[in-house]
């Protein structure tokens, strides 16, 4: 199940940038966007999460086979 | 008419539709067996399955509480966002194993799973009853929940015992009857009624209270910098070291709840799971919103005993009744899509 899939070390990339960084992110300067840097920091992370699956599936082989497989059925119909 | 009169009857007639919606779309099916109540026949595609997971993700804590929290303790509520993010990448690789699993073998649900993959009916059992003693105060949180809102949107003419009951009665009348597909087109109601309350909500506040977004991150930053940083106002409870235990936990364990596992059950296929791992976590950008209403709330409303009605007691002074009905429908149907 995982023989092959090497991509899927993307996925620990929302436990890095929420947790892992927080000693840094955990302060209310610099203000971007309006935003106290925390919560700017929270909404940055939030947006890369899906970019980290995203990258986790383009590696991976079950995911490529499973769009072939998706592809010939609806080419089939 | 006075105020309560609108605003519940707004409420009622939303948890009216709600019941109505799950009933019909249980109906349409050929046969209506366990396989169906429970995981909708395995036939939900992105769309549905989408709104699902985002039903039982989504839940009175999310729209009350993360308002309730950060008003007591600040930012720390966010670990919510944290770990949802982090169980939603967990979910690409564990959703799509316990669809296959499960598909192969004809199962419906964690406890199934469990007993057929060790080969130890009494396994199965044990986690039925782990499952079911852990759920119960979860349900007796969303009906607290659903009762607070019940009784908060009447302006107070419906007494929260009674509130409590008329939320019991709603919610089990709801599941029993409508099942994983009822649920999953309650939530697509619900998801509207949310997202247009939440953006309604988040453009007023600033607005009618600060007189504008800006002035409000202003206040916010000079005079209640406490409930920018972990571990915010109350001290040390909530430091760095909870927010990432907590974060961690959650997030590694999302995937097995056995609401989330209904959901995975529910999809069309493990590439559904896949994509909504994908896609789900954008949805987490509105949980900013109630964290951020609650704070503004420690500007307009200090001192509330009860911080789970901090984002109510802030809007019932100056909305309309029927806006207000329409937020408290948005809450409760919250709860009776999530509630199984």
């Amino acid at each position: 199940m995982l023989t092959n899939r090497k991509s899927l070390w993307w996925l620990l990339g929302p436990p890095v940038v929420y947790l892992a960084a927080l000693p840094l992110a955990n302060r209310i300067e610099p203000i971007v966007l309006g935003l106290p840097f925390l919560m700017f920091w929270l909404v940055v992370a939030t947006l890369l999460s899906p970019l980290f699956v995203w990258l986790a599936a383009k590696g991976d082989p079950v995911w490529a086979a499973a769009r072939r497989a998706e592809r010939a059925q609806a080419g089939k119909q | 008419m006075n105020n309560a009169a609108v605003s519940i009857g707004i409420l009622a007639l939303f948890l009216v539709a709600a019941v109505v919606l799950g009933i019909r779309a249980a109906r349409g099916q050929d046969k209506v067996d366990l396989a169906e109540w429970s995981i909708g026949g395995r036939s939900l595609g992105i769309v549905m399955t989408l709104v699902l997971m985002a039903g039982e993700t989504y839940t009175s804590f999310s729209y009350l509480g993360a308002a309730g929290w950060s008003y007591t303790y600040g930012a720390s509520g966010l670990y919510l966002v944290a770990y949802l993010s982090i169980g939603m990448a967990v979910s690409y690789l564990v959703g799509p194993l316990l669809w296959g699993y499960a598909h192969r073998h004809g199962l419906h649900n964690i406890t199934d799973l469990v007993a057929h993959r060790f080969a130890a009916p009494w396994l199965g059992a044990v986690v039925a009853v782990v499952a079911t003693v852990f759920l119960l105060p979860y349900i007796q949180l969303q009906i607290t929940g659903m009762g607070t809102v019940v009784a908060s949107v009447s302006y107070g003419a419906i007494g929260l015992g009674l509130s409590y009951l008329v939320a019991f009665l709603i919610s089990e009348v709801f599941i029993l009857a409508s099942g994983l597909r009822g649920s999953a087109w309650v939530s697509v109601l619900k998801d509207i009624t949310v997202v247009v309350t939440l953006a309604v909500v988040f453009v007023y506040v600033p607005l009618k209270f600060f007189g504008g977004y800006g002035e409000l991150m202003n206040r916010l930053i000079t005079e209640r910098p406490a409930w920018l940083t972990l571990p915010g106002p109350k001290g040390d409870t909530y430091g760095m070291a909870w927010f990432i235990s907590t974060a961690l936990l959650n997030g590694a364990v999302y995937s097995v709840l056995p609401t989330s596992v209904a959901g995975f059950l529910g999809a069309r296929s493990a590439q559904t799971l896949r994509r909504n791992a994908m896609i789900l976590p954008f949805y987490q950008l509105l949980l900013f919103i109630p964290v951020l209403l609650g704070m503004a709330a420690t500007f307009v409303v200090p001192g509330l005993k009860n911080s789970n009605l901090a984002m109510f007691e802030m809007i019932r002074a100056e909305m309309p009744p029927w806006l207000l009905g329409v937020i408290g429908a948005a809450g409760d149907s919250l709860l009776s899509a999530s509630r199984r």
